[in-house]
């Protein structure tokens, strides 16, 4: 499928559209002139025809004369008039073409990088893989090598802009004709790779597969595996539906129990287009074997344990751009992601010339090449950003006492107690940041409104009387929970963590477990009240929906931190960032939820961390561009002619 | 001892070996780790959790588990991976056998390739320049960490001399590399045996006898001494086996090298039980039966023997 036409080549001539319409009526206008100007007789009267009419003539010219002298003056009034509009237009005409020629010179700039060969179109982009993980099927398990590897063949139908964080259609528009139905509609020029149009079917069969509904019973191998599918529902949040259906080739509706503002960023902004025709007639296998979506790039061949080849989607919906908002075709012709597990041979094989581009390094690899002309050093917020401690505010008792935590005062004293800096430079690499939330500045983050209150400073002494005044002037002592093996430097910031608390009076009983059963105890610690109490030290990925992040840290369900159990107003304000169908409202409920938990102290905050990638020396990595966990924007990396 | 009593008696102990690997790693791989979890992911629901748990029989006791488990195996299904689309696991890790049996069997014509000639030279020219250097590479062989080596001639060999890859199996000479990596420590062990080997082997009667007879040192050496002296080295090539494969573990990591090795790693940290069962498994199935196969060829190597001195 070609969107080349007539109107393509024009604009590539620099004439545009708009440009070519107006030219068109000018010439219009234009011939018409000429015609009526070649219309009349010649005069060729006799003097007798005249002499008899001069009398009549001359009266006739005063009147006429008087005539035209008051038509011309209602002519001027009139052309006045005309002209004031006239001149109304061309400045709008003008300012349009102003900005029209902004917009060309801007597009011609970008043209001419590719023209004059500062990016290479034809390039083959290499990026190092961590890991292999068989198929390329996005929804077939929880593994980031299966969405880092497919995300550029598929395409998800929301998007989400980089400044708001805010869900941006991509393959759909929708919209709200009450608080419970979205209609959504599928652009009409997206198409599969194989020609095939997208369809509301196609989506809502996506829709249905990753649900694992019974409707959908392809049956297989992948299809019976049981990781993936299932816990993306869960994810995605669509138990929560009413009801849907699909009401034309492009449209479908969905209707929900109540307002549900995440529908368009839990559900949209985490599925990937599947065609329906293509995955019932292939089966789920081959379809994870050789997987056919709309997004930027074409899967072309996988060697199992060696690479991935891709290559560019020349009928993308959404053109090339140097700086895209949007999941753009990508500039280079190929893209291939070669299996490097050893991070320093990542590094060795951009050296060598093999490798483009290598993501999730630590500083001390990245050190002794920081200032290499070679490599372009960068570094970014990491897949596990932030770590925090979630006090369990759900149960009631502590120690056969009330439950300290549910005391702001304690909460506040916690973070007010622990050297958060100190951990940074000895047990991190020194350049994480204190952090604000579980979110960190990757996902939707109301960055100026929490930098703006400042972090909790370390001042111990403020955390004795913080305490005493909450009536523990000997401090109390806890359960805490760690994961042993989630980071490897988990086990040694617990024992700072212990001792910084202790140092206060915060008695930390060291419960340890490997990740798994971590995550099992933190989710499950609602239910067992003795058991459940105390503190979680936690690691959070970011997800751009924040309803996804807010439901796995505040939420009063299990699996959520029980942070915000006993404060109701806090509860309300997070129904409304679930319900404010309104992006704005929407956005704003979400600041003012997140400055409120974390002025309440919601969490005992501790660090963002960050990693790092590396390229070589021609590639131009834009800001904002893939990051090992939340791989969404390899687009946006070009390879430069050397 | 008549050969095939022999033979069988090697078999039964290979199976005995395997018998107990599989008990082993089917208890470890229960007793850290928390699959279902994994599996569910960490937004699962407690439902979700319990299905998996239920479908792959989590629930039930050790016992039955390892009895399931021990049934299927003497059927040979060595089950499907959990994480990998559901794929069979002797599939996938018979994708992966033959680079790991090229590595190996590459790793090793290095090892004897390089430690033989190595090892005679430095024998014959004991207490020379010749003797020292092999000495002092043996040495190097076995205290430098196959991985540090294998990272320290990606740097040299593939970045800055250009002529191997830094990673990846495309081609012979990504293969150059990692086998020598490998092969280092083996070729190490090799050249020690086979140099006191031929140092013990040279002051025997019997080859003082050959030259007496006026053979060319040559085939005094190669003929007689090397034939003799390449006994203990044979049997250190059963146990190099083990080693190489365990080796490859971690050089299939550094250098991208899709083998069993890498397979097994990456199942580790995925909790795939049945991926790391059963490539555990094959890989002791096969070292077991490689030494067997070496303690057979004894009997053809040195006719003592064969004579039935066992």
């Amino acid at each position: 499928m070609s969107t080349k036409n007539y109107w393509t080549s024009l604009r590539h001539r620099k004439i545009s559209r708009r440009t070519m319409l107006q030219a068109s009526g000018r010439a219009g206008v234009g011939a018409a002139g000429l015609a009526l100007v070649g219309c009349g007789d010649d005069d060729d009267d006799d003097d007798a025809a005249t002499a008899a009419t001069d009398q009549a003539e001359e009266q006739a010219e005063e009147q006429a004369q008087a005539q035209a002298d008051d038509q011309a003056e209602e002519q001027a009034q009139a052309e006045q008039a005309v002209d004031d509009e006239e001149a109304e237009e061309q400045a709008e005409e003008q300012a349009e073409q102003v900005e029209e020629e902004e917009a060309e010179e801007e597009e011609e700039e970008e043209e001419q990088a590719v023209a004059t060969g500062e990016i290479d179109t034809e390039a083959t982009l290499r990026l190092a893989l961590a890991a292999d993980n068989g198929g390329l099927d996005p929804h077939r398990s929880g593994s980031q090598v299966n969405y880092q590897n497919s995300h550029g063949v598929f395409s998800r139908p929301v998007e989400f802009a980089p400044e708001t964080g805010n869900p941006v259609g991509n393959l759909v528009s929708w919209e709200l004709p009450d608080d419970v139905t979205w209609n959504i509609t599928v652009k009409d020029n997206i198409f599969f790779h194989n020609g095939q149009q997208l369809t509301a079917e196609d989506l809502i069969f996506t829709y249905e597969r990753v649900g694992n509904i019974a409707e959908y019973n392809q049956g297989g191998e992948t299809s019976d595996h049981p990781a993936g599918w299932a816990s993306a529902r869960t994810q995605q949040g669509a138990h929560h539906w009413a009801g849907y259906g699909q009401t034309d080739k492009l449209n479908w509706t969905i209707t929900t129990n109540g307002p549900d503002a995440t529908i368009s960023g839990a559900f949209f902004g985490n599925i990937y287009a599947m065609s329906k025709a293509d995955t019932e007639e292939r089966g789920d296998a081959a379809v994870d074997a050789d997987p056919l979506g709309t997004g930027y790039l074409r899967y072309v061949s996988h060697a199992e344990d060696t690479d991935f080849v891709m290559e560019r989607n020349d009928d993308y919906h959404l053109e090339w751009s140097r700086t895209p908002t949007a999941v753009a075709r990508s500039s280079y012709k190929r893209q291939v992601h070669l299996v490097r597990p050893e991070p320093l041979s990542r590094i060795a094989g951009i050296e060598a010339g093999e490798l483009d581009v290598a993501y999730g390094l630590t500083p001390d690899i990245v050190e002794p090449i920081q200032d290499d002309p070679d490599f372009n050093v960068g570094s970014g917020w990491a897949g596990n950003p932030n770590q925090y401690l979630i006090p369990n505010l759900v149960v009631d008792e502590l120690n056969g006492g009330p439950n300290p935590f549910r005391d702001e005062r304690v909460r506040k004293a916690l973070n007010h107690a622990i050297n958060k800096q100190a951990i940074i430079d000895n047990l991190m690499t020194g350049t994480e940041k204190t952090s604000y939330g579980a979110w960190s500045a990757s996902a939707f983050y109301p960055k100026e409104a929490l930098e703006a209150i400042g972090p909790y400073a370390y001042d111990p002494d403020l955390a004795r009387s913080l305490l005493a005044e909450a009536g523990y002037p000997d401090g109390f002592r806890t359960p805490f929970h760690f994961s042993v093996d989630f980071i490897p430097t988990d086990p040694a910031v617990a024992l700072v963590l212990q001792q910084d608390l202790g140092a206060v009076g915060v008695e930390l009983e060291m419960h340890e477990y490997p990740t798994s059963e971590f995550f099992a105890q933190a989710r499950n610690a609602a239910a067992t009240e003795t058991e459940g109490a105390g503190l979680y030290f936690m690691q959070n990925c970011a997800c751009y929906e924040p309803e996804i992040m807010i439901a796995a840290h505040i939420a009063p369900t299990p699996g959520g931190t029980y942070a915000l159990a006993p404060h109701d107003d806090l509860q309300e304000l997070r129904q409304r960032t679930k319900s404010a169908v309104n992006a704005d409202d929407r956005a704003a409920a979400i600041e003012e939820l997140y400055v409120a938990h974390y002025q309440r102290a919601g969490f005992i905050y501790l660090t963002e961390r960050s990693e790092f990638h590396v390229t070589a020396a021609n590639v131009e990595y834009q800001l904002g561009a893939a990051q090992i966990a939340n791989v969404t924007s390899i687009h946006q990396i070009n390879v430069l002619k050397t | 001892m008549q050969f095939w009593n022999f033979l069988a008696l090697r078999l039964l102990q290979a199976f005995a070996v395997v018998f107990i690997v599989v008990t082993l790693v089917f208890l470890v791989s229960r007793l850290v780790g928390n699959p279902e979890q994994f599996l569910a992911g960490p937004d699962a629901t407690n439902e979700d959790i319990e299905g998996i748990k239920e479908r792959f029989g989590l629930n039930d006791s050790i016992l039955v588990q390892y009895g399931d488990f021990l049934g299927d195996l003497v059927q040979g299904d060595l089950g499907y991976s959990w994480v990998g689309g559901g794929v069979s696991t002797i599939d996938s890790i018979g994708d992966r056998a033959w680079n790991t049996f090229k590595l190996g069997a590459a790793a090793l014509v290095f090892a004897i390739a390089t430690a033989v000639p190595l090892g005679v030279a430095a024998a014959l020219r004991r207490g020379g320049a010749t003797d020292w250097l092999a000495r002092a590479l043996a040495v190097v062989g076995q205290a430098v960490p196959g991985f540090w080596l294998g990272l320290m001639m990606i740097f040299f060999f593939a970045v800055d001399l250009g002529w191997f890859p830094t990673g990846g199996a495309v081609g012979w000479r990504a293969l150059v590399l990692p086998a020598i990596s490998l092969g280092m420590l083996e070729m190490a062990a090799i050249m020690r045996l086979t140099r006191s080997g031929m140092i013990e082997v040279m002051d025997t009667d019997f080859i003082r006898t050959a030259r007496a007879k006026g053979l060319p040192e040559r085939t005094v050496v190669l003929r007689h001494g090397l034939r003799h002296a390449m006994l203990p080295v044979v049997t250190v090539l059963g146990l190099s086996l083990g080693r190489l494969i365990a080796g490859s573990v971690i050089i299939e990591v550094v250098f991208a090298w899709p083998g069993v090795g890498r397979l097994i790693i990456d199942s580790i940290v995925r909790s795939d039980y049945p991926m790391v069962q059963a490539a555990i498994i094959v890989l002791a199935a096969s070292i077991s039966l490689a030494n067997a196969l070496v303690d057979v060829s004894y009997r053809f190597i040195d006719p003592r023997i064969r004579a039935g001195s066992i």
